[in-house]
């Protein structure tokens, strides 16, 4: 086939045209809520914070109560990403994923200006064996 | 049109020092190097160098000798106590041939490498860092102190000793080709030694221990006998052999006087050097410069020295009576009074001074170097502090401020200054994109250039043979540079400060994109994604250079094509790579997002595309989680802005927090207020930014 203009201009045109996608950033959020984590000698974290939900996965470290670390990853969370509608969280022992716990950003927030009790705190967490 | 130029880019940001190819190499017995110096360590066991071949021997199978190109003609570097040993590969044959054992010419070099791993071990093995330190502050940072020739003192001593074994075989000879071989030996070895010694006559390394005359003469009287004897004569060399025991007598001679008092000299030098690094904090705070003081100091090596390059952290405590320090490395008993971020160019105009308080008094005025009262945080990559992007986990950085009454220091670290007599704070002085030496001239860049022309394809060398070149460079902080290059014969013959010259090619561009390139892991392909999107720009000013970037740019753009399919890797596919010279692993996570897993080390860089720099680094949990289910994350998801090890550095923001341990007794609530107040806190002592 001979290369023409046409395929000429094809050719700028793929080299020019940058690929389509969202912006994938270091998120502050995400940053910031690592850094306090990390902090609580929590590492290895996956963390993904949107307006929609805040997500955090952690290895457990070694010797730590499990549940404790939910409420100090909560605590993490509504300070810093207080607009993120849901917080999602999930522990780690030795490698094997333990339960996933969800609690809503509104009640996290009314426990945190104790506008509600720990029992009813906790009775709105919802709590998914894996 | 001005898009195509490759050569010129590359030949230019190779130019600024900016994509000097960093190929390090760690020797073992499995790559060349590594061979090279297992050849070499069964030699010296030949020549019954049982010591030194066994010492060799460990910090090779310890991948402790590192290959790497050295600025400043170095042919080997220690920059730590007990750290490895940096080789340069010009001590290895070239192209990569072996070595032969019975061939003069690589025994004499097999010689010469050992003499420098020997120099450098001793560094290694002998030299606390502070001592270098201080007795290198007392003089240039560059090489000119007593380490220095405590070091090679090693280096002379042994090659006095191969000399003199090389001698005697030669001797004893029982033909004449024997005789010749060693001859021919020992005629090289004094020729190596010789040159070393050229760097005392330069003033280098000190005072002059080993007479080059003396030297120069006996390796005239060892030629005269190697060319009889390939005349047909039978020459007795016994007369050189006790030349050379003269020669050497003198030496030790001299050596022994130097060396009487060595430690009390350097002892006296590094607590001087202290003592005025430990004053600046005092008289800056108007207090008497005899108050005992306790002050860590970071300190920026900014010129290539026997300590490498970057930033170190110490510790000074300043008695307050004479010029007694006692100094440490990161106690976490220390409790510094002051903090002072300071590169090694400022140390030295302090302590060479006449007047060293006034002159660090202009220092501080001019932010050239910071005192704070709390510590900076975050310390910072040089390479990427000043270049205008937070993309290092800099405080702050060249269009980014601090929060109020704070300063960006020369770490980029926000410290709270000393306030000058007039209450202002001082902000940074703008700086030009390339700085020149303390002359005002650029034979770094010049020497970096010529140096590395061969690393230019050939089809672009020709094309930039003979120009004048205008160079005009958007700096970050808003200012407009222009430089000039002169090129002939294919080497840059001058380059300055000024467009005095009739240019037959302009290129212009922002100095960000140095940086850019500098970080990508792939220069060439960064190169290359800056001439497609513009932000490198070229202007041909004489008809015959727009055919060249014509032709420029069709190479270009093979190339690049080339390096774009090389690189990038699809979704769950991996490569295995270099990246900034480590053996690394490439892989594609399901958001198309290229990350770099480096052997033996936890950092993972996080790219959009392989030219680019990071934009963050993630962890293996999060990529595991990210593969097994891409649509449950976003595409942010597990990429934090910082090298993950730098968030602990980060916890003097914050109180570090003890979770509770298993089967303990403790409450939901003060466990959720303790992270829910740490983190307001944190974001408190960040400056409040949350998104």
């Amino acid at each position: 086939m001979k290369f023409g203009l046409k395929q000429a201009a094809i050719v700028i045109i793929v080299m020019i045209v940058p690929v389509g996608g969202e912006q994938v950033v270091a998120s502050e959020a995400n940053s910031h809520i690592y850094a306090l984590l990390v902090a609580g000698n929590i590492e290895e974290a996956l963390v993904d914070s949107t307006m929609e939900r805040t997500i955090v996965s952690y290895d457990l470290p070694t010797n730590s109560e499990k549940e404790a670390s939910w409420y100090y990853v909560m605590g993490v969370v509504a300070s810093v990403a207080p607009e993120s509608k849901r917080i999602e969280l999930q522990a780690f022992v030795n490698n094997q994923p333990t339960e996933q716990v969800t609690a809503q950003m509104a009640d996290v927030l009314d426990f945190a200006n104790n506008r509600t009790t720990e029992a009813q705190f906790k009775s709105k967490m919802e709590i998914k064996q894996v | 049109m001005n898009r195509g130029l490759f050569l010129l880019s590359f030949t230019f940001l190779l130019l600024f020092g900016s994509i000097i190819v960093n190929a390090q190499t760690t020797a073992s017995p499995q790559n060349f190097h590594g061979k090279e110096i297992q050849t070499l360590v069964d030699y010296l066991r030949s020549l019954n160098y049982t010591a030194e071949a066994d010492n060799i021997e460990k910090y090779l199978n310890n991948s402790n000798i590192i290959i790497e190109p050295l600025s400043g003609g170095q042919h080997g570097l220690n920059k730590w106590p007990q750290g490895p040993i940096y080789v340069d590969p010009g001590a290895f044959n070239h192209p990569r041939l072996p070595w032969n054992k019975s061939k003069p010419s690589d025994e004499s070099a097999m010689i010469s490498l050992a003499s420098t791993l020997l120099h450098e071990k001793y560094h290694s093995e002998h030299h606390g860092f502070w001592k270098r330190v201080g007795s290198n502050g007392g003089h240039k940072l560059g090489g000119d102190n007593p380490m220095e020739v405590e070091g090679w003192n090693v280096t002379m001593d042994f090659l006095d000793r191969a000399i003199n074994e090389t001698l005697k075989k030669a001797n004893n000879a029982q033909t004449a080709a024997e005789k010749e071989h060693w001859l021919e030996l020992a005629d090289q070895l004094i020729g190596i030694k010789l040159t070393r010694i050229t760097d005392y006559k330069e003033n280098k390394y000190g005072p002059e221990l080993w007479n080059a005359t003396e030297l120069g003469e006996l390796k005239g009287n060892v030629t005269d006998k190697l060319k009889k004897l390939q005349n047909g004569e039978d020459p007795s060399v016994k007369s050189v052999i006790d030349d050379h025991n003269e020669f050497e007598r003198k030496v030790k001679l001299k050596a022994a006087e130097y060396f009487a008092d060595f430690n009390q000299k350097v002892d006296a030098m590094t607590n001087d050097y202290g003592a005025k690094l430990a004053r600046v904090p005092l008289m800056v705070n108007n207090k008497s410069i005899e108050t005992p003081v306790k002050v860590e100091v970071s300190l920026s090596i900014d010129n290539p020295s026997d300590l490498g390059t970057g930033p170190y952290v110490f510790q000074i405590n300043f008695h307050g009576a004479g010029n007694s320090v006692t100094v440490q490395q990161n106690e976490s008993s220390f409790h510094p009074q002051y903090y002072l971020t300071i590169d090694s160019s400022e140390v030295t105009r302090i302590y060479r001074s006449d007047v060293p308080m006034q002159t660090a008094q202009e220092l501080l005025r001019r932010g050239e170097i910071t005192v704070s009262s709390t510590p900076p945080i975050g310390r910072q990559f040089e390479d990427t502090c000043g270049n205008g992007l937070l993309d290092r986990g800099e405080q702050c950085d060249y269009g980014y401020a601090c929060p109020e009454r704070m300063v960006c220091s020369i770490m980029c670290d926000c410290v709270y200054p000393v306030e000058n007599p007039s209450g202002n704070l001082q902000p940074l002085p703008p700086r030009a994109p390339i700085q020149p030496d303390k002359n005002g001239n650029y034979w770094a860049i010049i020497n970096a250039y010529n140096d590395n022309t061969g690393k230019i394809p050939a089809y672009f060398q020709g094309l930039l043979a003979n120009e004048a070149i205008a160079i005009k460079i958007a700096g970050v902080n808003g200012n407009v540079y222009t430089y000039a290059a002169v090129i002939k014969n294919k080497k840059l013959e001058s380059f300055s400060k000024s467009e005095s010259i009739s240019p037959t090619l302009r290129i212009s561009f922002d100095e960000k994109i140095i940086q850019k390139i500098k970080n990508s892991a792939e220069p060439l392909t960064a190169v290359m994604a800056a001439l497609n999107d513009g932000s490198i720009k070229l202007e041909p000013l004489t008809p015959a250079n727009q055919f060249k970037i014509l032709l420029a740019n069709f190479g270009a753009k093979i190339l690049g094509i080339l390096k774009q399919g090389q690189f990038n890797v699809k979704p769950g596919d991996s490569i295995q790579i270099t990246y900034l010279g480590r053996d690394a692993t490439l892989v594609g996570n399901p958001y198309k997002l290229q990350i770099v897993i480096i052997k033996n080390e936890p950092v993972m860089p996080v790219m959009r595309s392989y030219e680019s720099y990071p934009i963050g680094y993630t962890n293996q949990r999060s990529q595991q989680l990210i593969a097994q289910a891409p649509q449950r994350f976003s595409t942010n998801a597990g990429i934090y802005n910082q090298q993950l090890n730098n968030y602990r550095a980060q916890l003097a923001r914050v109180s570090q927090v003890q979770l509770p341990s298993y089967g303990g007794a403790y409450q939901p609530s003060g466990v959720f207020t303790t992270g829910y107040s740490t983190g307001a806190r944190y974001l408190t002592a960040i400056g409040g930014a949350r998104r």
